[in-house]
């Protein structure tokens, strides 16, 4: 009886240590490709490199995504980390280059930038200091981001400006709820891979900025 | 006999997850084709 509470509190104490390495790896990984992306953003828009069409960024983001998730508990899957995260900062750059282009283009940007900064750290402070569980989110955000697709094919295909709003707004709301998710997860052991962890936080931070870019953009009167 | 009672051992152990892997990859699957969409919406947009 007296052997099972030693027992129980190192098993958790590995646990926990397992933990801590997961977030720490994640933390340090989301950095570095963050940075990196930023450079080939940077290095596409010196250049004013083309935007490589709807077809070969779809190729691209999945035939990355799909390799980097079968070689994520390899070291090549931080290969395809990279080259994912590298392609989509270099398909960032054109629409950069056209926001910077309007009068009031560069403080857009830089609002949009700080702002997702500042909700990925609020929001990542919130979910490790709290240590709430948020996976009771996974099924609404799920649909949320479902409805979000569809909403904003529709958007698209029917030239609705007013929706596609509403859909940018939608999915500000919806990646603050992945970062959640995905922190909580990690924290209380539901994702124990930190290239996934990395990938899924590099996307809602990725689709936050463009969302809040588009938000943003809209109120200046820019677009 | 011993042969026998080898074949019944379980050839893989099963792993408790937290949540089904296939949702989470999924919703990961779907934020993907959203940030294509957000970039199409805002090229729309100019």
């Amino acid at each position: 009886m007296n052997t099972s509470i030693p027992n129980t509190s190192a098993r958790t104490q590995t646990a926990v240590l397992a933990t801590n390495t997961v977030i720490r790896s994640t933390y340090i990984l989301l950095s570095i490709t963050l940075m990196f992306s930023a450079l080939t953003a940077g290095v596409s828009m010196m250049l004013n490199l083309p935007h490589p069409g709807i077809l070969l960024t779809l190729g691209g983001y999945f035939g990355l995504l799909f390799l980097t998730a079968k070689f994520r508990n390899r070291s090549l899957g931080l290969a395809f980390v990279f080259a994912l995260t590298g392609f989509m900062g270099y398909t960032l750059g054109p629409i950069l280059n056209s926001y910077l282009a309007l009068p009031n283009g560069s403080q857009v940007v830089m609002t949009a930038m700080g702002a997702t900064g500042a909700i990925f750290l609020g929001l990542s402070g919130y979910a490790l200091t709290t240590r709430k569980d948020f996976s009771f989110m996974g099924g609404f955000l799920m649909v949320g981001i479902l409805v979000g697709f569809l909403a904003g094919l529709g958007a698209v295909f029917f030239e609705m400006p007013g929706l596609s709003l509403a859909v940018s707004s939608m999915f500000v709301l919806l990646m603050a709820g992945l970062i959640l998710y995905e922190t909580s997860n990690i924290i209380h052991g539901g994702e124990t891979n930190y290239i996934m962890a990395t990938v899924t936080l590099y996307v809602a931070i990725f689709n936050l900025f463009t969302s809040l870019l588009h938000l943003l953009g809209f109120m200046n009167g820019d677009e | 006999m011993n042969k026998n009672a080898k074949s019944r051992l379980p050839v893989r152990v099963q792993q408790t997850k937290t949540m089904p892997r296939y949702n989470k990859t999924h919703m990961l699957y779907l934020a993907t084709i959203m940030v294509v969409l957000n970039g199409v919406i805002i090229a729309t947009s100019f």
